[in-house]
């Protein structure tokens, strides 16, 4: 064994050792316990009620999912990758499904009506994820009602999908070749009547997050990106969006059919968690009518190219993007011809976005923290992978 | 911020919230309704090679014509390690020469649904009832035997899902 | 950019770099050791702003990790284009200086790395675990060296008993 693959313990000193706060500051740890921080902590250094240090510790939830991939054939992989991202289950199985089907060379053969199906399952996720981003906003911003109706908007969703997929959260529903099973009777129609339904909340939620005054003033000029550091940490997602970035996969380099789908980008200059959280609220507005004209373009057909026996990736390499609901997944899969991945590399807009955690904190208020931790689409879930 | 600015912005949200008041409510009353948004069964059809959509919940295994393959032991191996095959002397049946039978043990498993998908045989399905819960973590051991028998129909009156321009999805009273 | 022109393009810019598409808007560069510092000043001098994974594999078996830096852009003519920029070195000594300076996002990614292979980067300042608990002791867990299956096989001796405990009903 070489001298690198040895631990060294004089690495580790120093490096998590309780310092004492400076004469006349603060620690504050933010979480684990803390109801919003999720599974991750924020070490706080204040100066009263300004924040002067912010140092994310993160692993809470670590649980080697790129370790795990090379032990496991590739389908078996599926229900492992997407379990961490509960919100956006379809967004960060989608680019590891598209990888695998370039090293099993059936990019171009997967039935149009599968891709369709995958476009709409796709949205109906980010949909799912930006309505829960909004109930959270909302009760960290100490504006109870957003949750509670986040949560109910959010179900409603859940059941259309659950509809085709049968599971509410985990779908486990894309697989290489197509989706795992055709839309049941009547899908489509349940489907554009939620969307009617949710039309008509739309401006529900506008009144209460973007034209109450209250909202604004705890949203405006917290945690402020500019846009070349956006690009510069390379954050992803409507965090980059939000400082003003035209950066989207699914126009940038359009996979499944989205190039014949007509949406937009939306982007906003000023950086902060209100662009952001528009930023969001505009993306549902786009979902619901890339669902409404995927749903259009549903033809009969098969929905999947079936494999027999297990599958083998040729001996190669694949680097596969899409965008998924708090930004850019990607994956990067090395396979040796095994029925094992050789070496798979996941990335997700979350890990990204942990970049941007401690400048956007360093000069706000400890009462700012929640909102601007909240408003940079960090799941420590799928960010710890 | 000018002052009828923030005025209409607040009268704006005060309105919506009130407004709301008067919607028909968002909660089902569970256990006493129950969603099931889909009711049918999760089948896979080994011929096509595509599934058959239904609620992926508590398996059901069809003794009559499980061979004992272990290819859903197999397909579980490395995802949940929920599936063992149990040999069932009593259980005989001519295609299963060994007498063994898959059975789940729910504390592990995650509800994938790739073991139904592995069965060539039409011998496992995956039923809408997902409501497991036991005193003692090895009574969610399902053996053979138990997975045979089919679930007990839900003590809920019959819910089904309805959508609805103006409710959204909601349990039909 | 079509890849070809991209391709033509950083052959004027990068000739010893020996780039090859991989498939449709994946290029490949393999610049040597000593060159890779300037080679990624020169992608963002080219527009190539946005550092989206350092991905560090082991070759156990030819005694190499390979350093693959993948930079995709946010520029409007660049925005389909993947650059992959591939280093082999021993696995004796895998130590490659940081693009830190050229793309800050690499901090966070060079430290992924470090913990998860064991890989050094000259200059970061942060290689310290980020991920894994602090009273980690083993090897790094991503090595090929580090084997999973013994765990597995401890959950299915656990698993063992419950199997007992279902033939003991069966005898009543």
């Amino acid at each position: 064994m070489s001298a690198n693959t040895e631990s060294n313990p004089e690495m580790l000193a120093g490096v998590f050792q309780q310092e004492e706060a400076p004469e006349g500051r603060l620690k504050v740890s933010f979480g684990p316990q803390h109801p919003g921080s999720g599974h991750m902590r924020i070490i706080l250094t204040v100066n009263g009620d300004i924040v002067e240090d912010a140092v994310p510790d993160v692993g809470y939830v670590h649980r080697g999912v790129e370790k795990m991939c090379e032990y496991k054939n590739y389908i078996q992989n599926i229900p492992h990758i997407e379990r961490p991202a509960i919100h956006d289950s379809s967004g960060t199985i989608f680019p590891y499904i598209l990888a695998v089907e370039r090293l099993l060379d059936m990019t171009e053969k997967v039935p149009e009506r599968a891709q369709y199906i995958r476009v709409i399952m796709a949205e109906l996720n980010r949909m799912i994820n930006h309505f829960y981003f909004f109930g959270i906003l909302g009760i960290f911003m100490g504006h109870t009602t957003p949750i509670t109706w986040g949560m109910g908007d959010r179900d409603y969703l859940i059941d259309v999908a659950a509809s085709a997929t049968g599971a509410r959260v985990t779908f486990s529903y894309f697989v290489p070749g197509g989706v795992r099973t055709d839309l049941p009777y009547g899908f489509e129609d349940k489907l554009l009547k939620t969307c009617d339904y949710l039309e008509s909340r739309i401006p529900a939620y506008k009144a209460y997050l973007e034209e109450n005054p209250f909202a604004r003033m705890r949203l405006t000029g917290v945690g402020v990106i500019k846009r070349s550091d956006a690009v510069a940490l390379g954050l992803a997602g409507p965090t980059l969006r939000g400082s003003g970035v035209k950066s989207d996969v699914r126009k940038d380099e359009p996979y499944s059919l989205y190039d014949t789908l007509e949406f937009n980008i939306p982007t906003r200059e000023e950086g902060d968690a209100m662009a952001r959280m528009m930023v969001h609220f505009e993306e549902v507005k786009e979902s619901l009518s890339i669902v409404r004209q995927a749903a259009k373009k549903l033809r009969p057909g098969p929905v999947k190219v079936p494999l027999r026996g297990q599958i083998r990736g040729k001996v190669g390499e694949a680097y596969a993007r899409t965008e998924g609901a708090r930004g850019m997944n990607s994956y990067y899969i090395i396979s040796d011809g095994q029925i094992h991945p050789y070496r798979v590399r996941v990335n997700t807009g979350d890990s990204r976005n942990l970049a941007a955690m401690r400048p956007v904190l360093i000069g706000g208020k400890v009462a700012d923290v929640p909102v601007a931790h909240w408003s940079l689409d960090y799941w420590p879930v799928a960010s710890d992978r | 911020m000018k002052t009828s600015e923030f005025l209409k912005g607040l009268a704006v949200s005060v309105w919506t919230g009130t407004v709301h008041l008067f919607r028909h409510r968002m909660t089902s009353m569970y256990p006493e309704t129950q969603n099931y948004p889909n009711t049918e069964m999760y089948a896979y059809d080994p011929k096509k090679g595509v599934a058959v959509s239904g609620w992926r919940g508590r398996h059901y295994l069809d003794m009559s014509k499980c061979t004992g393959c272990q290819l859903c032991f197999i397909a579980c191996e490395n995802i949940a390690e929920a599936i063992e095959m149990i040999p069932v002397p009593e259980a005989a049946h001519a295609q299963n020469k060994k007498s063994i039978y898959p059975g789940v043990d729910y504390g592990r498993c995650v509800f994938c649904g790739f073991c139904v998908d592995a069965c060539p045989f039409y011998a496992l399905y995956m039923t809408p009832v997902a409501e497991i819960s036991e005193m003692n973590r090895n009574d969610l051991y399902y053996s053979p035997v138990e997975l045979s028998v089919p679930p007990v129909p839900n003590p809920a009156p019959k819910v089904h899902v309805n959508f609805d321009k103006k409710r959204g999805s909601h349990d039909e009273r | 950019m079509k890849d070809e022109e991209l391709l033509g393009l950083i052959q004027t810019k990068l000739p010893d770099t020996t780039p090859s598409i991989v498939y449709s808007h994946r290029l490949k560069l393999k610049p040597y050791l000593e060159k890779l510092h300037d080679t990624c000043s020169t992608l963002l001098s080219m527009g190539f702003d946005h550092l989206q994974t350092i991905c560090v594999t082991d070759y156990p078996q030819t005694g190499e990790f390979e350093f693959n830096y993948i930079i995709g852009s946010v520029q409007d003519s660049l925005k389909e284009n993947i650059i992959m920029v591939v280093l082999r070195l021993p696995r004796a000594r895998p130590i490659v200086p940081t693009v830190k300076d050229v793309w800050p996002a690499a901090v966070q990614l060079e430290r992924e790395e470090f913990e998860m292979l064991g890989v050094r980067f000259e200059g970061n300042p942060e290689l310290k675990f980020l991920y894994l608990p602090e009273d980690w002791n083993e090897i790094p867990p991503l090595l090929k060296d580090y084997k999973l299956k013994r765990w597995v096989d401890e959950e299915r001796d656990r698993h063992d008993l419950v199997i007992e405990r279902v033939e003991h009903e069966r005898e009543h």
